[in-house]
């Protein structure tokens, strides 16, 4: 297999020996490994398709891989082909009028907007890790980000993909000029998780930079009125372009880091809130949620109107992962959604089941969507303390499942997530998501072992129905 | 909808309801019997819901209904501050509405057609609508189905929270299905609360159409300002331009004083018609030709249609045809329309780069006898197909004639036809989830449509 593909892409883009798959045995995901028999990085389309359709040919399972920053296992190959994407970094149009772009797989997030912005464009999402993130990677994964509470999530913003089918033949879903025809693939296909096939182009939706953007930083000194002061800004019909709400914890954990921001180290929570848009209109927005803020127990709010400011304050958000990681050697990044409603209680849930597993659980989410992100910070090379966290954060899902939630809102289930697919859906919709992915992967060689727990599979199962 | 009737219907309500509701215990099991009868005795079936879906360009496949509405109508949860409502598939869009401005939200957008209509058929359709809330689609609105599948099972895809991963999208491949993978019987949608004002406003252009085309939507397309348009025409009557604008005082002044300026020279001023589902006063004319007998407004409480009702109302005997290309085509494309269709009204979405096309007069010269009875009789005859076949293609003349670069997709509006399974993944769509092929049996598209993807030469 080694010779076939390297004969495709170059012997120097298929790596084999262990020393050099080893950068590729993990993702995101503290404490799982696997290693890929073998790992192929084609550097175009056409290298690309051919190194499917030998998989194909030979009936080869393989995992396809962006930058590998998932948060979930996705990305892992068990001993099979690992198939990077990360030299697919074309962007292939960029057409200003109709507000789109074409883009290969490997192209990064930040980067199509860095590379936009000369037309008072950019690209929407923008999941945490956007500036080493691809934009292949995000359409695995359906990849949200603080500012999808306005903007919607990558579903939203992708009109067109040319899909690399397992079985090698290429299908064009979605229509980024004309009405797509037939049943909605596209949509099914976003946030498959590697599962349907490979995105070989991907036609996204541009959408223009607002003319002005103010930012507020409020200060409690109660996590459950920040969680209230949430609600009531929803509810007042103004759609804010972010809000983000960290705790103690992750303050304390920002500002002892070079990405210091400024938060209010003595509070119990922080909301960060961004409006944006026409410049009129803005400074009444501020107020309302100034109002808000401060009726429901805020100890200050702080409006930040120039760039370098407001980027302060983000930049301690979006590096709070990296300001956690100082602390020990493994983050995990948890990924869960609650109605807005049940934030309050769920927050002391979280709370209570940290200090009975004796860790200590990192608040830093976002809050508008009710996404919540619990993060613990542990060593995963302590056994002990490896199954006290997972402890944790077996209760901490079931607590969102309990409340009405869903075990990931932007993450993905990957490998981390299977266990809890049981609990959140009945056997019937498990067996239809098996026969969704049948159309598209009927050997289920795309990404195997991902997502749907085979078990549940009537038809692999070998159930006759 | 009227906000006096809203009003008049909350209160009724609120008697009944309090703010979370719940109830139905096994709410699929009246559907999902049915649909397991009809599987074992193999007699073909289809959802019905208010029987208003815009049928037209038949044959239609002899399909029993079943109806969703009987068994699946009311709220099922509605917690106002998660801005979510789980409600049965056979609520209606007026029903929605009432319930959710009871607590000052919205569902984001009011289809084409009639507020009777069910829910289950507006998701099933993907139903379009005029001057959404930021334009959202209906795609973007759904979180969670329960549905009957073709197969009997009882499925529960998505949830009720705004944001979810989890598994692959059943939710997403259900909405726009048109009831051939199964039958929807209970939706939670997203709601929104309620700008401080959410106005419909209104600029008339008093110059010849042509010449306000090229007046305006070069500036159209290139405005950045969250603001949803429309622009419309009927015979007779100057274009228009429509604008959904919203939130505070001063964000929606600024907006209209924008609007002014896109509406170009020779414009009219900048009509404030009031919140988007006020009714204006019975004199304004419906700015949509309304030839003959509604066909969607029969029956309907509402005296007095809002400005947004007249534009979401399609007139009987009209074929009406979605039409939509780059929005950099938009003035050779616009202009063709008018050109080709001079007798039509046309309705141009800005964001979306597509057209609503309401061709007059197609009056069926035989209606095919196994035309379901709760279907409106108003098939376009073989002779109207034929001369609408002759227009499109003049049509991709006139728009290539005058600089069109790119190709114009054509389908009829919701429900007039269901496309056949064209691609071989959608065939293994078909065949996965309704195994027998008794599920609302595809239909046979209008001849004119077989290709519905044409391109400019």
């Amino acid at each position: 297999m080694s010779d076939r593909l390297s004969a495709i892409v170059g012997e120097r883009w298929v790596k084999s020996r262990p020393s050099a798959l080893a950068p590729y045995d993990a993702d995101g995901l503290p404490g799982y490994h696997a290693t890929p028999s073998l790992a192929v990085f084609p550097g175009t389309r056409e290298e690309l398709i051919a190194v499917v359709r030998e998989l194909a040919r030979t009936g080869t399972p393989f995992v396809p891989r962006g930058a590998g920053t998932g948060l979930s296992g996705g990305a892992l190959a068990d001993g099979v082909v690992l198939i990077g994407l990360n030299r697919l970094t074309r962007i292939l149009d960029v057409d200003p009028v109709n507000r789109l772009a074409r883009v290969e797989p490997g192209v990064v997030n930040a980067r199509l907007s860095r590379e936009t912005v000369k037309y008072g464009l950019h690209y929407a999402p923008d999941p945490s890790s956007q500036s080493v993130c691809t934009i292949g990677g995000n359409v695995a994964e359906n990849a949200g980000g603080p500012h999808c509470l306005k903007y919607g999530v990558t579903l939203n913003h992708v009109l067109e993909c040319e899909v690399l089918l397992p079985d090698g033949s290429l299908v064009r879903l979605g229509d980024a000029h004309g009405e797509s025809e037939g049943y909605d693939l596209l949509g099914t296909f976003v946030g498959s998780e590697g599962c349907f096939g490979i995105a070989t182009q991907i036609t996204v939706r541009l959408v223009p930079l607002p003319d002005a953007v103010h930012t507020l930083l409020a200060d409690f000194s109660q996590v459950t009125d920040a969680a209230r002061a949430v609600s009531r800004i929803i509810a007042s019909g103004i759609v804010p372009a972010a809000l983000e709400m960290m705790d103690n914890a992750t303050i304390q954990a920002v500002e002892a880091s070079i990405y210091a921001a400024g938060y209010p180290v003595d509070a119990a929570a922080i909301l960060l809130c961004e409006v944006d848009g026409p410049a009129e209109g803005l400074d009444e927005d501020v107020a309302i949620i100034r109002e808000a803020c401060m009726a429901n127990g805020a100890r200050a709010v702080r409006v930040a109107t120039e760039a370098a400011d407001r980027l302060r304050l983000w930049q301690g958000r979006k590096k709070a992962f990296g300001a956690m990681g100082r602390i020990a050697p493994s983050l995990v990044v948890q990924d869960a959604v609650v109605p807005r409603t049940r934030l309050p209680e769920v927050l002391a849930r979280i709370d209570a089941i940290g200090t009975a597993h004796g860790v200590r659980v990192c608040n830093v989410f976002h809050a508008g969507d009710g996404n919540l992100h619990p993060n613990i910070s542990y060593d995963a090379r302590d056994q002990e303390q490896d199954a006290r966290v997972h402890a944790a954060m077996k209760d901490i899902m079931q607590t969102c499942i309990d409340a009405g939630g869903t075990i990931t809102g932007e993450h993905g289930v990957g490998l981390d997530k299977i266990g809890y697919m049981d609990r959140l859906f009945d056997a019937p919709t498990l067996d239809a998501m098996c026969r969704l992915r049948s159309v598209f992967d009927p050997e289920r060689r795309a990404n195997p072992g991902k997502v749907v727990p085979v078990h549940s599979c009537r038809e692999w199962a070998g159930v006759v129905r | 909808m009227s906000n006096a009737m809203s009003n008049a219907v909350s209160s009724a309500m609120s008697a009944t309801m309090s703010a979370t509701m719940s109830g139905m215990p096994n709410a699929t099991t009246p559907v999902a019997h049915l649909v397991r009868e009809h599987l074992a005795a193999r007699r073909s079936f289809r959802p019905v819901g208010s029987g208003t879906w815009l049928h037209g360009g038949g044959p239609f496949a002899d399909a029993e209904p079943i109806a969703v509405r009987s068994h699946h109508a009311g709220v099922v949860e509605y917690e106002p501050g998660d801005l979510v409502i789980t409600v049965g598939a056979g609520m209606t869009w007026r029903e929605l509405a009432q319930i959710t401005a009871a607590h000052g939200q919205m569902f984001a957008l009011a289809p084409y057609g009639s507020d009777d209509s069910t829910l289950g058929a507006m998701v099933s359709t993907a139903a379009a609508a005029p001057l959404a809330l930021g334009d959202l689609l209906m795609r973007d609105l759904v979180l969670g189905l329960e549905v009957v599948d073709g197969t009997g099972e009882v499925l529960r895809a998505g949830g009720r929270v705004v944001k979810n991963v989890a598994g692959f999208d059943l939710v997403r491949l259900f909405t726009g299905a048109h009831g051939t993978l199964g039958i929807i019987t209970q939706l939670s949608l997203r709601l929104h609360a309620r700008p401080p004002l959410d106005r419909l406003m209104r600029v008339t252009m008093s110059r010849p159409v042509a010449d306000a085309l090229a007046g305006s939507l070069p500036a159209l397309i290139a405005q950045r300002a969250p603001l949803p348009l429309l622009l419309s025409h009927t015979p007779g009557q100057p274009l228009t331009l429509w604008a959904r604008v919203s939130g505070n005082a001063a964000r929606v002044a600024a907006l209209r004083a924008q609007l002014a300026a896109l509406a170009g020279t020779g414009a009219h001023e900048v009509d404030d018609l009031g919140d988007i589902d006020t009714p204006l006063d019975a004199c304004v004319e419906s700015p949509v030709e309304s030839s003959g007998e509604s066909s969607t407004r029969a029956g309907s409480a509402a005296a007095v249609l809002s400005p947004l009702d007249a534009l979401r109302h399609t007139p009987a005997n009209a074929a009406v045809l979605r039409l939509r290309t780059s929005r950099s085509d938009a003035l050779p494309f616009v202009q063709a329309v008018h050109r080709t269709f001079p007798d039509a009204s046309w309705q141009y979405h800005v964001e979306r780069g597509s057209l609503r096309l309401i061709v007059p007069h197609h009056v069926p010269h035989h209606v095919p006898h196994h035309v379901p009875h709760d279907v409106p009789h108003h098939a376009p005859s073989h002779d109207a197909m034929h001369e609408l076949d002759t227009q499109l293609d003049l049509l991709y003349h006139h728009a290539a004639a005058q600089g069109a670069m790119h190709r114009i997709a054509v389908a009829w509006d919701q429900g007039r036809a269901v496309p056949a399974p064209r691609s071989a993944l959608d065939q293994q769509v078909k065949a996965r989830f309704d195994l027998a092929g008794l599920c609302s049996p595809w239909r046979v598209a209008p001849e004119v449509l077989h290709d519905a993807v044409v391109h400019t030469p």
